[in-house]
């Protein structure tokens, strides 16, 4: 499944492998972990285990900053 | 993880059905949005109680940098009642900073707050040129050029207490640098509250206890607009890689990341600063006359340096 994904401010096209694609498998393919990240759909915070659609606005928080 | 349908912990207990949407293993709960925003604004409420830093009396000057820790915690500070304006200060870092700027400055409207400003282009140089000629890491030299300011400013605005947005992620991956070098002097300072005495302003950190995540979740449920992307000059921060480090260290064994850090603040912080310890003496710089262990602070050295005249008396 390709989404869009909007992260940190710009969007990336991911190609993912599966026909259900959960909101875990996208913080997968930008290599992020859930005790940091988590997946807005449509203007809400999901659970890892949320499925996506190709038509779902999707945004990526990763809450790591440094400096 | 969340599994889907779990019902929030707390309207559980009120046979509520409302679902979960967080989960933060190592407190073993599960919240729905309201009650998640409710519990971070609780547990601010209560660390500022518990290492008495400041009441709503005080006024109080919030650290502002646009990012998800400062906003979220203005934010909850003015929800609970408390006196609380911004400071930003722009560092001139092209595009970041001008972002940056205008999120503060919205949100300030927002909340009816006033957002002071200081423009580190006219104070002393930017970053970018701070960084050209100073000898430690940006970061660093960053971090030292904030707290200066931070510090003139409030005391010249007639503020009582600086409150700034570090989280309990940024605590661990600070205390977890000072221990592997054992830097004895930073850690003798790490508290969440710094009283003031010898020309510093009281400095504190309300979200010592609560994590990076934490804060951004609050920052998205209550439509907080904060700078996402990262300060160019933070790639390859020291403190990033620490930060994912514990990450996997916390994923293991939740609560690890709230233990190192309570358990330093209770058994090891009271050790190193017992009286008999040595502290060196605060002077005061003779051009600034703000506070320094030397004679010439490292702000006016590094003003001298970029070629720009001393600081202003």
């Amino acid at each position: 499944m390709k989404l869009k994904v909007k992260y940190r401010g710009k969007f990336y096209e991911l190609d993912i492998n599966k026909e259900k694609v959960t909101a875990l498998d996208i913080l997968k393919a930008l290599n992020l972990s859930s005790e940091y990240a988590f997946v807005v759909k449509n203007g809400e915070v999901v659970p890892e285990e949320e499925l996506i659609n190709e038509t779902d606005d999707i945004k990526v928080v990763n809450a790591i900053s440094g400096g | 993880m969340l599994k889907k349908g779990t019902r929030c912990t707390i309207c559980k207990s009120k046979n509520l059905k409302d679902k979960a949407v967080v989960f933060l293993p190592h407190h073993r709960l599960a919240l729905c949005k309201e009650h998640f925003i409710n519990w971070f604004e609780n547990r601010v409420e209560k660390t500022i109680k518990e290492f008495k830093m400041f009441s709503k009396e005080d006024k109080i000057l919030v650290a502002v940098s646009g990012g998800k820790d400062s906003l979220s915690l203005w934010n909850a500070l003015i929800k609970l009642g408390y006196q609380a304006d911004g400071l930003y200060i722009d560092l001139g870092i092209g595009e970041y900073s001008k972002d940056s700027k205008e999120i503060s400055l919205s949100f300030g409207e927002r909340i009816r707050r006033k957002l002071h400003i200081v423009t580190l282009e006219k104070e002393i140089g930017t970053i970018p040129q701070i960084n050209s000629s100073a000898n430690k890491p940006a970061c660093s030299a960053c971090g030292s050029v904030k707290r200066y300011y931070m510090n003139k400013k409030a005391k010249e605005l007639g503020y009582s207490t600086i409150v700034t947005g570090h989280n309990l992620d940024d605590e661990v991956a600070v205390l977890f640098g000072n221990t592997l070098s054992w830097d004895i002097d930073y850690l003798k300072r790490q508290y969440p509250v710094l009283k003031e005495e010898n020309g510093f302003i009281k400095k504190v950190k309300p979200l010592c206890k609560t994590t990076e995540k934490e804060s951004a979740l609050y920052a998205v449920f209550s439509n907080i607009e904060y700078i996402e992307y990262e300060c160019p000059f933070s790639q390859g921060a020291s403190s990033i890689r620490y930060k994912e480090i514990w990450s996997q260290i916390e994923q293991q064994s939740p609560g690890s990341k709230l233990r190192f850090y309570l358990g330093f603040l209770k058994k090891v912080y009271p050790l190193l600063n017992q009286e008999n310890q040595d502290t060196k003496a605060i002077k005061q710089c003779i051009l600034c006359k703000e506070p320094s262990f030397n004679d010439i602070c490292g702000i006016c050295k590094l003003k001298q340096k970029l070629h720009k005249a001393p600081a202003k008396l």
